[in-house]
């Protein structure tokens, strides 16, 4: 079930087209990526759904009912451009936060003491945010988003600015939460995090919605069938078991009489045909389907919405 | 309107919790009382030697008003009667500094004028009135009566010695009410004009480190701005309590324990005359900006008006320091366009200068209505006093600002609506306008 549907959402800043009538919808439990390059409009789209600019045409829907300021406090944001009161004390920012966000002081208390001690901060509490490092803002920022315990989450970009144990820090807690049934949406430009985290994606580019799906729907419509394989033996023998039915791509050698191919299919040979055609050829180490990464599905639908736009025009 | 007043909670305790604006709510109370001492004494000072002329047609002083040698006092003797417009044109008379004029009646209504060209200090005043008073204190005993004339000073009723200005005898220009008004409206203005600035530049802070888009994902635009507006000036309003708590125990202080002994003419060796108290209290009336501060000013109307007409008019010039702050592209940006509001504070000023100087000309009618100038000039006018059946203009003034300033705020709603969230750009009038026409 859909807890957020955006429909037929256009926006305009007064010469140029933020947003194309964007349709999208986010399923209740997941984590959704919202991809695409600089400029694209999901920043916009971002802050349509947080009520902060209103759309020129289009309906957003929030638990089937359309979005009204009532239901902010059911939703989390962190911004991608971070910011902070320089010269409060981290407990009074993020009680001032929550009590945006609807929670009474006790509740807000209740649940910053439980974020600062999860994150292993507790000794931040009265530290003013202009004391801390940038990372260490973010992370305070982090949980100013949510603590109020929101049912959707949106974050835009939540991962830059933070050092590696601080990305599994992050990641690990959006797992949980997820876990916990929360719905979170991600706008990054970590692609290795949407492979990791994501449920499904949609890319948006020059303001329209360029293709929508689950992750792994995304990365298989575009895989060309190419496969690795690592095996000890002859490489002359290797080529010659491929005969005319696969065709070698590239090799790398590991070491003596040990390499890493990949091949790719020709006519109607499969997987098995491959594997089969190998058998007292060399010594087979590991064999496996290469997947386009999501920086390769990026990459690609950008390109050929390029080359579309440039055609049309 | 709850997440106005968390918006505004935060910028009240931010404020409160600022050494500077802590340091500044001590500070500026002990200024202003030590300008007002200053005042206090600036407006004791006179020439200390003075040139009198005696008008004494009925001869009574001949022989008798001695000038001491040495005194700061010079008494010149004529049996003419000299009028005070001739005393005031005639250049035989211009080497005199003031006209005494003792009527042939004096005897009977114990009164006699005296004619300044400059306000004499009050301890010359003191002493031309104790001089004079015991001379004729002599003769009414001599003539009248067998007492001696220490019998006489115990039963005695003091003398009225009226000090009338030569260019103004009748008293008809009295601006003193009126200035009472203009130091309220100055205050109004300054204090606006102060806490303004601290809205734009908060605003502008709060774009500018970037938390203005964590707020507004929970707060709409306008509550934002208006818990800022209202934020802001519930510490105005707390300034200005401390500041009145202060000055009023200042006040009183002085009152209590400078000035008694400043105009005791137990302290000018003038011991021995009668009715001390009266004549203290009349000394009192002889400086003016004691007699403005502890006599003119009808607090209990001043300090409600000035109330009403600093909160409207502080939520009209809010509207626009919001605006600017919200439009900015920078921190830094946006500083010319204070130039035209430090404009309209000096037009507001210069408003109330005008309503003190000609209080029925057009032009401050004009000015009083004006919501720019209206908490200015309402200020002087309510000082001055209205004539019968006029002073529901004063309402009408305060309607037209009202109205001003719904319009005004909604305005500026827009503009920070629409400009709060645009970065980097250079602000422009037609910024202005655009975001102003955007719903």
């Amino acid at each position: 079930m859909a807890i957020l549907k955006i429909e037929n959402i256009s926006k305009r800043f007064f010469e140029k087209q933020a947003l194309n009538d964007v349709s999208l919808a986010v399923n209740s439990g997941e984590i959704y990526g919202l991809l695409g390059p600089n400029g694209a409009g999901k920043t916009t789209l971002i802050r349509i759904i947080n009520q902060i600019l209103m759309p020129d045409s289009g309906t957003i829907f929030f638990d089937d009912e359309p979005i009204k300021q009532c239901h902010l406090v059911q939703i989390g944001y962190l911004p991608e451009e971070r910011g902070l009161y320089r010269s409060m004390r981290v407990f009074q920012q993020l009680l001032f936060l929550a009590q945006l966000r609807g929670l009474s002081k006790s509740e807000a208390t209740v649940q910053i003491e439980n974020w600062l001690a999860k994150f292993d901060i507790v000794d931040w509490k009265k530290k003013r945010i202009e004391e801390l490092s940038k990372g260490m803002a973010q992370k305070v920022q982090f949980i100013g988003s949510v603590l109020h315990n929101p049912k959707l989450l949106i974050l835009d970009e939540p991962l830059s600015g933070f050092d590696p144990l601080n990305v599994e820090l992050i990641l690990s807690t959006l797992k949980e939460l997820k876990e916990q049934g929360k719905t979170i949406i991600l706008s990054t430009h970590n692609m290795k995090s949407v492979e990791e985290i994501c449920d499904r994606a949609a890319l948006i580019y020059n303001a329209k919605k360029v293709s929508e799906g689950s992750v792994l729907e995304l990365r298989e419509a575009i895989k060309k069938g190419h496969y690795g394989l690592r095996f000890k033996g002859n490489m002359i023998a290797f080529v010659h078991a491929l005969w005319t039915d696969f065709e070698l791509i590239e090799k790398h050698e590991l070491g003596k009489n040990r390499f890493e191919a990949i091949v790719s299919m020709r006519s109607e040979a499969d997987f098995e045909d491959l594997l089969k055609s190998m058998i007292g050829q060399v010594k087979l180490e590991a064999a496996w389907e290469i997947m386009p990464s999501m920086q390769d599905v990026f990459l690609q639908q950008v390109q050929e919405e390029d080359t579309k736009q440039k055609q049309e025009a | 309107m709850r997440n106005s007043w968390i918006i505004a909670k935060r910028e009240i305790a931010e404020r409160l919790q600022s050494k500077s604006f802590l340091l500044f709510l001590f500070i500026g109370p002990v200024l202003v009382l030590l300008a007002l001492f200053l005042l206090f004494q600036a407006g004791d000072e006179g020439k200390s030697q003075l040139k009198i002329l005696v008008s004494d047609e009925g001869n009574l002083l001949e022989g008798i008003l001695h000038t001491q040698k040495n005194s700061p006092i010079q008494y010149q003797i004529s049996r003419d009667y000299i009028s005070f417009e001739t005393f005031r044109s005639n250049p035989e008379y211009q080497q005199y500094d003031a006209l005494l004029d003792v009527n042939h009646k004096v005897l009977e209504n114990k009164m006699c004028m005296v004619f300044y060209r400059d306000k004499p200090a009050v301890e010359r005043q003191i002493g031309i009135r104790f001089q004079l008073e015991k001379r004729i204190e002599e003769i009414l005993v001599n003539e009248t009566s067998q007492m001696s004339i220490s019998d006489y000073r115990k039963i005695k009723q003091p003398l009225n010695v009226v000090y009338r200005n030569v260019y103004d005898p009748k008293q008809e220009i009295d601006h003193l009410a009126g200035w009472s008004g203009f130091a309220f409206g100055l205050l109004t203005m300054i204090f606006i004009f102060l806490f303004g600035m601290t809205i734009l530049r908060s605003t502008s802070r709060d774009k500018s480190n970037r938390i203005v888009e964590v707020i507004l994902a929970s707060v709409k635009s306008f509550h934002f701005m208006v818990g800022k507006i209202v934020g802001i000036g519930v510490v105005a309003f707390l300034q200005f309590l401390v500041w009145t708590l202060f000055v009023v125990i200042g006040l009183y202080f002085f009152r209590e324990n400078l000035f008694p002994d400043i105009y005791d003419p137990a302290n000018l060796g003038l011991n021995g005359m009668g009715s001390q108290d009266a004549f203290v209290a009349e000394g009192m009336h002889l400086n003016k900006i004691v007699e403005l501060v502890y006599d003119r000013i009808n607090y209990s109307v001043m300090i409600p008006i000035f109330l009403v007409f600093f909160t409207v008019g502080y939520f009209f010039y809010a509207a626009f320091f919001a605006s600017i702050g919200a439009s900015s592209g920078s921190e830094s940006d946006g500083q010319q366009f204070i130039l035209p509001l430090i404009g309209l504070f000096g037009l507001s000023i210069y408003a109330g200068y005008l309503a003190v100087q000609f209080p029925e000309s057009d032009l401050v009618t004009y000015l009083f209505y004006l919501p720019f100038t209206s908490p200015m000039v309402a200020l002087v006018k309510v000082s001055q006093g209205f004539a019968a059946g006029q002073s529901y203009t004063l309402f009408m003034s305060l309607l037209v600002l009202l109205i001003s300033t719904i319009i005004a705020v909604q305005l500026a709603s827009r503009i920070y609506k629409n400009g709060i969230l645009q970065f980097g750009h250079r602000l422009s009038f037609k910024h202005f306008w655009k975001w102003m026409k955007k719903i």
